[in-house]
């Protein structure tokens, strides 16, 4: 892993708003820190609520720094963000958790396929599945960003 | 002089030792879901189960085209310690009994 510090430079008035979209989202706590319904059938019963804990309490601090390292005066006045090696596996986890509650929670009107092959008419969306939409697909860039970063042969 | 050889009373045991039961394995099985990228995947697998490029894709896209992948078979403790790994990197990870596929 490069051990290089990761500037990311965006355009400060389109990430502005996204930002105040994603960051109620990120801050979330307990069960609301949790982006998926873990599957625990195979898991012993009186074990279930301790894992479950243990899930939403890491994607917790995952998200907690994601808000930390985007919630600046740089990032809203410059769009800069710039952050460390050591946090790139949180970022790029949280991002994964962010994207799972957009879609979950917003955008559950669009089919898988629309969004697996990236086919969305923006133009027939509300305002606010294109808000979460964008929102959705500047987290994708992020983790490519980060992905290239962690591992330089990954070029897809 | 000789000696007679004294009597055994050593018993011999006809009891064979006990073969170990055979433990039915656990599979670490990766479902696929339409939010995380493929790239992200791959550096999952790679990171969390030590995969090379060539088998974390290989994993990945079978994931993606048949909806599901073992990704790793063995004891249940350390099933578990993959699955729950790789659901705090939000995949759709869960462990079940060799046989028991769903």
């Amino acid at each position: 892993m490069e051990d290089k510090r990761l500037e990311l430079k965006l355009p400060a008035p389109v990430v502005g708003p996204l930002l105040e979209y994603l960051l109620p989202l990120a801050r979330e706590t307990g069960e609301g820190a949790l982006a998926f319904d873990p599957d625990l059938k195979a898991i012993e019963a009186d074990f279930r609520d301790d894992w479950r804990n243990d899930l939403a309490n890491q994607s917790q601090d995952d998200q907690t720094r994601f808000a930390a390292i985007f919630d600046t005066e740089e990032f809203r006045k410059e769009g800069i963000a710039e952050f460390g090696p050591e946090d790139c596996e949180p970022l790029l986890r949280a991002a994964s958790a962010l994207r799972l509650k957009l879609r979950t929670r917003k955008l559950g009107a669009l089919a898988d396929s629309a969004l697996e092959n990236g086919e969305i008419d923006f133009a027939r969306l509300n305002k606010e599945e294109q808000t979460a939409i964008t929102a959705y697909m500047l987290l994708a860039s992020l983790q490519e960003i980060v992905i290239r970063h962690l591992d330089p042969s990954e070029d897809e | 002089m000789s000696v007679a050889a004294p009597k055994t009373t050593k018993k011999t045991s006809t009891r064979k030792k006990a073969a170990p039961k055979p433990t039915t394995p656990w599979l670490v099985v990766v479902c696929n879901d339409p939010v995380n990228l493929m790239s992200y995947v791959v550096l999952v697998f790679k990171k969390v189960l030590g995969f090379t490029e060539a088998k974390a894709r290989k994993h990945m896209l079978e994931v993606h085209k048949k909806g599901r992948s073992v990704v790793w078979t063995g004891e249940r403790e350390r099933a578990e310690a993959y699955a729950h790994t790789l659901q705090t990197w939000q995949l759709a990870a869960h462990i079940e009994r060799s046989g028991d596929g769903r």
